[in-house]
C-alpha cells in the first residue's frame, strides 16, 4: 500500500509519484484507507543518470 | 460505507502517453528472497550478470520496476513452471535460467491502494495539477475524479 502521510512534492526521493485517483464505487470513501491511486515510478533506474554510466555527445 | 480494497500492490493500467502494458524479460537472483505479483523490484549486479531481487522498504535505491511473473525448472520436480510469485532460494534448479518478467517501462502507471486518509490540501492540489496534465490521454478521463476543495 502507498504511504498516503508521506506523499509529498517537496521530497523526490520517495519512490511513487502519485498522477491521479482512480475512481471505484466500492473504495469512495475517502475518510478511510483503501482509497486507489494512480501512480508512477518516481526514482526509475531507467529515467535518471544517477549512478548510471553515462557519457557526453561530441 | 467502508472501501473493500485490500493490499494488492502495484497493478499496471496503461503507459502516459498511451500504450500497453509491456514486461520485459530478467533474471532472478537465484538466492532471492520471495518476490510477489504487484511487487516493486531492484536490480542488481552479481558476478556480472544484472538479477532481480526484491525492493526492501526504505533502502533508497532506484526501482527498475513491477514483479509480473516467473519462469524456472523446479527444483523438486525438474519441470518447466510459471508462476506469478518468485518463491525463494532453492525454488528452482540452478542448472537453467531463472527469467522473470517486469513492468519495466519508466512512464507506466499502477494502480495502488492507500493506507489513510488524504487530508492534505497541498497534496490534493498536487494530485489535481498531475491529473489536469494528464487529460490529453482520453482513454482516462473516465477514471479520473478531482479534489477540489
Amino acid at each position: 500500500m502507498i504511504d498516503i502521510s508521506t506523499a509529498e512534492a517537496s521530497d523526490p526521493s520517495n519512490p511513487l509519484m502519485i498522477i491521479g485517483l482512480h475512481e471505484d464505487v466500492t473504495n469512495a470513501d475517502h475518510s478511510a484507507a483503501g482509497i486507489s491511486y494512480v501512480v508512477k515510478l518516481n526514482n526509475h533506474v531507467y529515467a535518471s543518470s544517477s549512478g548510471d554510466a553515462d557519457a557526453a555527445i561530441s | 460505507m467502508a472501501n473493500t480494497n485490500v493490499k494488492f500492490g502495484l497493478k499496471p493500467i496503461g503507459v502516459i502517453g498511451g500504450g500497453p502494458n509491456v514486461t520485459s524479460q530478467y533474471f532472478i537472483k537465484s538466492d532471492a528472497s520471495a518476490i510477489y505479483q504487484g511487487s516493486p523490484v531492484e536490480v542488481e549486479l552479481t558476478g556480472g550478470t544484472a538479477a532481480i531481487i526484491t525492493s526492501a522498504d526504505g533502502d533508497g535505491k532506484q526501482l527498475l520496476g513491477v514483479f509480473a511473473g516467473c519462469e524456472y525448472v523446479d527444483a523438486t520436480t525438474g519441470k518447466l513452471t510459471f508462476k506469478n510469485q518468485w518463491g525463494g532460494s532453492g525454488t528452482a534448479d540452478t542448472n537453467h535460467d531463472i527469467k522473470c518478467f517486469v513492468y519495466d517501462h519508466p512512464m507506466t502507471k499502477f494502480i495502488i491502494a492507500s493506507d489513510g486518509t488524504n487530508t492534505s490540501r497541498e497534496l490534493q492540489k498536487q494530485i489535481f495539477s498531475r491529473q489536469h496534465n494528464l487529460l490529453r490521454q482520453l482513454q482516462e478521463i473516465p477514471q479520473l475524479v478531482f479534489l477540489v476543495l
